[in-house]
């Protein structure tokens, strides 16, 4: 049992007695354990797959499955005599009170090794305060900077930070079509889309490219006009759109019907996923994103991965389900050097981790080691491009599997 | 701000609105009729939406031709929703009644998550990308589509209302049940007319909006919200006034992201309806 | 002795012992998490009933009340180092003056009219904290940071502390509401909610009054708006300035019974077993169908009970009372 609260430890062992006092709420908040045999490991995955994020969570969670069926397809954790992985599955859906919740709910009850989770931000800063305060640890592929500028011992983040996003952005920019053009940047407005684009607007500035929108939005509109005929009228050169899912399309969609004809250099999430293709087509290509992770990253093992996945749902492995994947392995590799499920333990295994083979080192760099503060030092974005269909790497040189397509050529002719 | 890009902020606008009148008009009938505020009005077009979508995609129907499904479709349900959850709670407070919607919103949009998946869908059509181009200005026929729709189906409803007996009868009961029912007018079945012809408005808003719009779970909540302020501002059932008030509120938020900034465009719609509001009490159409 | 005698006063009190004596038996944290929610729902039911319940005046945007505490709190915390437990007061207090301009521009309406205007200025709060970032911090919310076991920083290691707080806020209110019930504001407030009309003929001050009741009801939201944030450690305005929080308030009070002390009380419990039974009994493997048996869940509990709650448990609770025998013979009163 993981109890940080001294007063409830105490408490435990008068458990039977006291269920029925429990306002008869004791059926409640018990994890399902039936299905898993004793020595399973358990492991929290917090994903939204209700709510405005279902999306992107479902994918995220299809990805855990995967990668927890693979673990335990290859013998399970070895040093705890072929123990599985058993995910104890929360639904946050797309609510910071619920991911509050769940998480409490989890972690005092689920009987945790280590968690896993949340894709957004806002919502893994939430249960990674909790898992804080529970000691377990937290494994997190949500990429604002703050998860791990707060000194917390028990968060771990696989990957490249928010700031780092918006400058490799503006150099890559600044290389293809040359320092002083002119530059519009439009973010949806929460925090995803503001702390990323905080880099873009900052980077800019470095690189030499003048900025002559920076405009935030509100995601659900239901019309994109006002917002590019706004960018029309900027006269910008390039574009860099920081968006969810409709307003990613809408965006694309608008630009075409009002024929702006900026390069698009967009910030990740709507832009990256199997919808963005099947909806736009032939208008998706040209279009270039940054990302923390991609299918054809130069890593041996990604290949195999990726082919499992789109085997198993019928559509490409995104990005961050991609990451959502590898956790599971970096868990493992913890489970397994640590030959406990003691959250302290797996810890302190995971403080120690450096994989440089297997699919727990699949993340751009192909090399998994955590810093003090628990965030993988390896790791660095990549730039992508949509050609024929599909999302290439075409950036840094390291990753980078075919040359971006450039310049863009006008909207009718791609 | 040369005039080009203010001229398309305002066509922007107006098209615009279009969708949210289409989206108002019904939420209009059924609170005139039934004084019920629906919360639920976004899912009836999130449902509209689905019908649409999954017409095209199994039959290959067009959307436009899909409007003679989705109607009667969601007048159905909007019959079965009246008899079976309003018109039990019809006497219980207003409180009780705006909860029930607000409980079925949330039943219909996880019931699509859960039967039809998080994925976005899109209908493919032909006339998807085209458009009126002239002065540098650009009109999509999708959006334009829908706005004459808007017209029209607020056209037929208020001559339906003002010309017809049914109509009359509707308006009889809204305006007084106890002597709508002197006069032999059964008010239970008006009321499932009313609810059942506001949600097949929402169908129809569904049917037009998918040419040019996402289809997923949580998409009624897009169009939902702002068809309140809609109707609030226009006073809530008067067709007319649900018309004009979301020509404000369309050109409003496409002039308030252009000048104001992207993030404000809905903030100057607010305050329009609060400062209106405290000017007229009761909305743009009232005799205050 | 005689004032704990008689079943009506020592029910209550046996309950409150009850209450008080309850996270001890429980089996772990998350059930005493549990009853902190509640607790906190129970708060915030109870403040939005003294002007939705009784006054009749149904707001749905309370989150700017419980937003603004939770704020102004957080940023005098964070920036100032004041100690929570004083900004209890001052977040309240924040909440209070915004109700004076929310109420002015929202009492002139009526019904419908001002319930989507309420949800208008609390959608607007929203956006404008989430565009003025360089006071607000934007998007990214506020953290509230962790200290361990630091009392006078209201946050402790254990949850039992919480709990208390809640409690003692939770039970404070009932006793506001009881106390309110019997005063001249609150049959002002009663005859306003039953017919505002009826009630000015008679002399009453409807406009004063109402201010009256929101000020109460603001203040109390912002103080729950504050322990929130030092409970939670992160907010954002998505969370507690968002409608879906100002649904969530009145809906506590509407589950359970308004214009009642006890309703919003009863609320908060059924809301909050409802949330957490969902929550487990599909273990997030199905998306979608927690929130569709919830949503069912509340369409039935409305459908069927359309007043709450609170007129069956009366019932049920003065059937039972009338039951138990005096512990004190008392002459029975005329």
């Amino acid at each position: 049992m993981t109890i940080p609260d001294d007063t409830t430890r105490s408490l435990v062992a008068r458990r039977d007695f006291l269920k029925a006092a429990a306002l008869g709420a004791s059926v409640l908040a018990l994890p399902r354990l039936g299905h898993a045999a004793a020595k399973d490991v358990n492991v929290g995955v917090l994903y939204p797959t209700s709510g405005s994020q279902a999306r992107f969570g479902q994918m995220c969670l299809n990805a855990v499955k995967l990668a927890v069926d693979d673990v335990n397809a290859r013998g399970g954790i070895k040093a705890l005599g072929g123990a599985r992985i058993n995910p104890v599955i929360a639904d946050i859906q797309s609510d910071p009170g619920v991911t509050r919740n769940q998480s409490e709910r989890l972690m005092a009850t689920g009987n945790l090794a280590a968690v896993t989770g949340c894709y957004v931000s806002t919502y893994t800063l939430i249960a990674t305060e909790v898992a804080e305060r529970y000691k377990i640890p937290f494994v997190t592929g949500s990429i604002a900077d703050k998860l791990t500028d707060r000194g917390f011992k028990f968060t771990f983040q696989v990957s490249p930070k928010a700031s780092m996003f918006g400058e490799m952005q503006m150099e890559f920019a600044a290389k293809l079509a040359g320092r002083g053009k002119r530059a519009a940047v439009a973010y949806e407005d929460t925090d995803y889309g503001t702390s990323t684009s905080k880099g873009v607007i900052d980077g800019a500035r470095r690189v030499g490219l003048e900025i002559v929108m920076a405009e935030p939005y509100t995601a659900k509109f239901t019309d994109a006009t006002p917002l590019v005929n706004k960018l029309k009228a900027a006269k910008a050169d390039l574009f860099f759109p920081v968006s969810y899912i409709t307003d990613a399309l809408l965006i694309i969609r608008t630009m075409k019907q009002l024929e702006v004809n900026a390069g698009i250099i967009a910030g990740g999430a709507g832009y990256l996923i199997p919808d963005f293709t099947k909806d736009l087509g032939k208008d998706a290509n040209y279009v270039f994103s940054a990302a923390s992770w991609n299918n054809d990253i130069a890593c041996a093992d990604v290949a195999p991965i990726a082919s499992a996945y789109e085997k198993r749902y019928g559509e490409f492995l995104m990005e961050h389900a991609g990451e959502a994947y590898v956790m599971v392995w970096v868990l493992a590799d913890a489970l397994e050097r640590a030959a406990s499920t003691d959250p302290g333990k797996v810890r302190d295994a995971l403080a120690r981790t450096n994989l440089t083979s297997g699919p727990g080192s699949v993340m751009p760099g192909c090399h998994v080691e955590f810093d003090d503060k628990g965030w993988n030092k390896q790791v660095h974005p990549v730039m992508v491009q949509w050609q024929n269909g599909q999302l290439r790497t075409v950036a840094p040189a390291s990753d980078a599997r075919v040359k971006p397509a450039w310049p863009v050529p006008a909207w009718d002719k791609r | 701000m040369d005039l080009t890009t203010l001229l398309q902020a305002v066509v922007t606008g107006v098209l615009t609105a279009g969708i949210y009148a289409l989206v108002a008009i019904g939420l209009t009938l059924i609170f005139g009729v039934v004084r019920i505020v629906n919360f639920a009005q976004g899912e009836f077009v999130m449902l509209g939406m689905y019908a649409s979508y999954a017409l095209w995609k199994v039959l290959g129907l067009d959307p436009y031709l899909s409007l003679l499904v989705t109607m009667p479709l969601l007048f159905v349900v909007g019959v079965l929703v009246q008899r079976w959850l309003f018109q039990p709670i019809l006497h219980a407070p207003d409180l009780a009644q705006i909860f029930m919607t607000v409980g079925l919103s949330i039943l219909l949009m996880n019931a699509a998550l859960f039967f039809f998946t998080a994925d976005f869908r899109s209908v493919k059509t032909p006339y998807a990308e085209a458009a009126l181009r002239g002065w540098g200005l650009v009109v999509p026929l999708p959006r334009l589509y829908a706005f004459v729709g808007a017209i029209v189906l607020a056209g037929l409803l208020t001559v339906f209302l003002g010309k017809t007996d049914v109509g009359k009868a509707l308006r009889a009961v809204a305006q007084d049940r106890e002597m709508a029912m002197l006069l032999g007018i059964n008010p239970w079945r008006m009321y499932m007319l009313a609810v059942g012809l506001g949600a097949a408005l929402a169908g129809a808003a569904g049917s037009l909006i998918v040419p040019f719009f996402y289809v997923f779970p949580t998409v009624g909540v897009v169009f939902g919200l702002i068809a309140f302020v809609v109707v609030i501002l226009g006073t809530l059932g008067s067709i007319q006034g649900a018309l004009l008030a979301a020509l404000v509120v369309g050109v409003a938020e496409s002039l308030g992201t252009l000048f104001a900034g992207a993030d404000l465009g809905l903030v100057v719609v607010f305050v329009i309806l609060v400062v209106s509001l405290v000017v007229r009490p009761s909305g743009l159409m009232s005799r205050a | 002795m005689s004032a704990v005698g008689t079943p009506h006063r020592y029910v209550p009190l046996a309950f409150l012992a009850f209450l008080l004596v309850l996270p001890h038996l429980l089996p772990n944290a998350f059930y005493v998490h549990i009853l902190v929610t509640m607790a906190i729902f129970a708060v915030l039911g109870s403040a939005w009933n003294l002007i939705g319940g009784y006054a009749g005046q149904l707001s749905l945007g309370h989150a700017a009340f419980f937003g603004t505490g939770a704020y102004v709190s957080t940023l005098l915390v964070n920036r100032y180092g004041i100690s929570p437990w004083l900004t209890l007061g001052v977040g309240g207090l924040a909440a209070l003056l915004l109700s004076v301009p929310i109420g002015r521009i929202c009492f002139r309406l009526q019904g419908p009219y001002f319930a989507i205007a309420t949800i208008g200025l609390g959608e607007a709060l929203r956006m404008l904290v989430l565009h003025y970032r360089e006071i607000t911090n934007g998007a990214q919310g506020l953290t509230v940071p962790f200290k361990g076991n630091a009392p006078w920083q209201l946050q402790f290691d254990s949850k039992l502390p919480y709990y208390y707080i809640a409690l003692a806020m939770a039970v404070a209110m009932v006793l506001l509401a009881r106390w309110m019930e019997r005063t001249r504001l609150g049959h002002y407030l009663r005859a306003i909610g039953q017919d505002q009309g009826a009630a000015e003929a008679v002399g009453i001050d409807s406009a004063r009054a109402k201010a009256r009741a929101l000020a109460l009801s603001a203040f109390a939201t912002g103080a729950a708006g504050v322990f929130y944030a030092q409970y939670t450690y992160v907010i954002h305005p998505d969370s507690v300035f968002s409608l879906g929080m100002s649904v969530q308030i009145a809906l506590v009070a509407i589950v359970g019974g308004v214009g009642t002390a006890m309703g919003p009380v009863l609320g908060a419990i059924i809301m909050e077993v409802f949330v957490q039974s969902t929550q487990v009994a599909f273990q997030g493997e199905y998306p979608g169908l927690e929130l569709m048996v919830y949503g069912g869940l509340l369409v039935a509990v409305i459908r069927w009970c359309p007043r709450g709650v609170i007129p069956w448990v009366s019932r049920a609770y003065g059937a039972v009372i009338g039951r138990l025998p005096a512990l004190v013979r008392r002459p029975v009163p005329a």
